[in-house]
């Protein structure tokens, strides 16, 4: 047999070496940290009172209230603030 | 496998179906957990982990998949946040440690799977260190193919990949461990 095909017979014998693997069985140990997660384990059922759900969305919508009344105020500051420099400019021009 | 049906009893937090839920399926996680992570200890870790995540998230199981599916995908994903925990901590390692001489990546054959033949430990030692070298998706399809036996069409289900980029991982994970065992042969076994 030559070298390559040597090679080649070794490496396909290698790739197939892991495919007949027997199933293990756990051990004692094992078992026993399995069988104890019930008591070891803490479920916790966190329950959040209605009356504190209801100030939390109570408290989002005063934020939301509140921010969209200042972006409105700010607009309109804006606005005003504009309409006094045309009108301060063209009575400027009148009075020229 | 056949189905475990239990699922009413586990989510009244029932001892005994628990304790069913192990009979039926510790072996087969831990099997998966050994051949991919290559450890027993990790392995056994693992296999806590996942009944621990069985018992708390049992109420989040819908019945849309097989239950031994959604068993099965649990235990994969702990076994990827071992192998990444495991490189970070490698590459960390790699960072500090001054020595070239420990930096070496050459498959070193050291994990002996007790579930194979004595004849073919050797081997399968060589194998096991080649699929170790791989990229963690081409190391988790090779070896739930080739070892666990697990279809393409489900492998694809639990990657959450296409069928296509299954037969892509595998194919390249197999030309990857040709390479490596040829490189390994040239040096050794010559």
């Amino acid at each position: 047999m030559n070298m390559e095909t040597k090679k080649d017979k070794w490496i396909d014998e290698t790739l197939s070496s892991a495919a007949k693997v027997q199933r293990l069985t756990i051990s004692d140990d094992l078992r026993n940290r399995l069988m104890t997660i019930p008591t070891e384990v803490k479920v916790f059922h966190t329950v959040i009172p209605f009356r504190s759900l209801i100030s939390v969305a109570a408290s989002l919508l005063l934020l939301i209230a509140f921010n969209i009344a200042t972006v409105r105020q700010y607009k309109y500051e804006q606005t005003t603030k504009d309409d006094s420099i045309y009108s301060d400019y063209f009575s400027y021009l009148n009075e020229l | 496998m056949i189905d475990f049906t239990d699922i009413d009893g586990l989510k009244c937090r029932d001892e005994k179906s628990f304790t069913r839920l192990i009979d039926h399926y510790s072996e087969m996680i831990f099997n998966l957990s050994l051949n991919i992570l290559q450890d027993q200890k990790d392995a056994e870790d693992i296999t806590q982990e996942v009944f621990t995540t069985i018992y708390l998230q049992i109420g989040q199981f819908k019945g849309e998949s097989k239950f031994t599916t959604w068993i099965y995908r649990i235990a994969l994903n702990k076994c990827q946040e071992h192998i990444r925990s495991k490189s970070r901590k490698k590459r960390l390692g790699f960072l500090t440690t001054l020595d070239k001489a420990e930096m070496g990546t050459a498959m070193q054959a050291n994990f002996m799977h007790p579930g194979i033949e004595l004849e073919n430990q050797e081997r399968a030692a060589i194998l096991f260190s080649a699929i170790e070298q791989l990229p963690e998706n081409q190391r988790i399809a090779f070896t739930l193919h080739k070892i666990e036996g697990v279809s393409y069409e489900e492998i694809a289900y639990l990657m959450e990949a296409s069928l296509s980029s299954v037969e892509s991982l595998i194919f390249r994970a197999r030309q990857n461990l040709k390479k490596m065992l040829n490189d390994y042969y040239e040096e050794n076994e010559r």
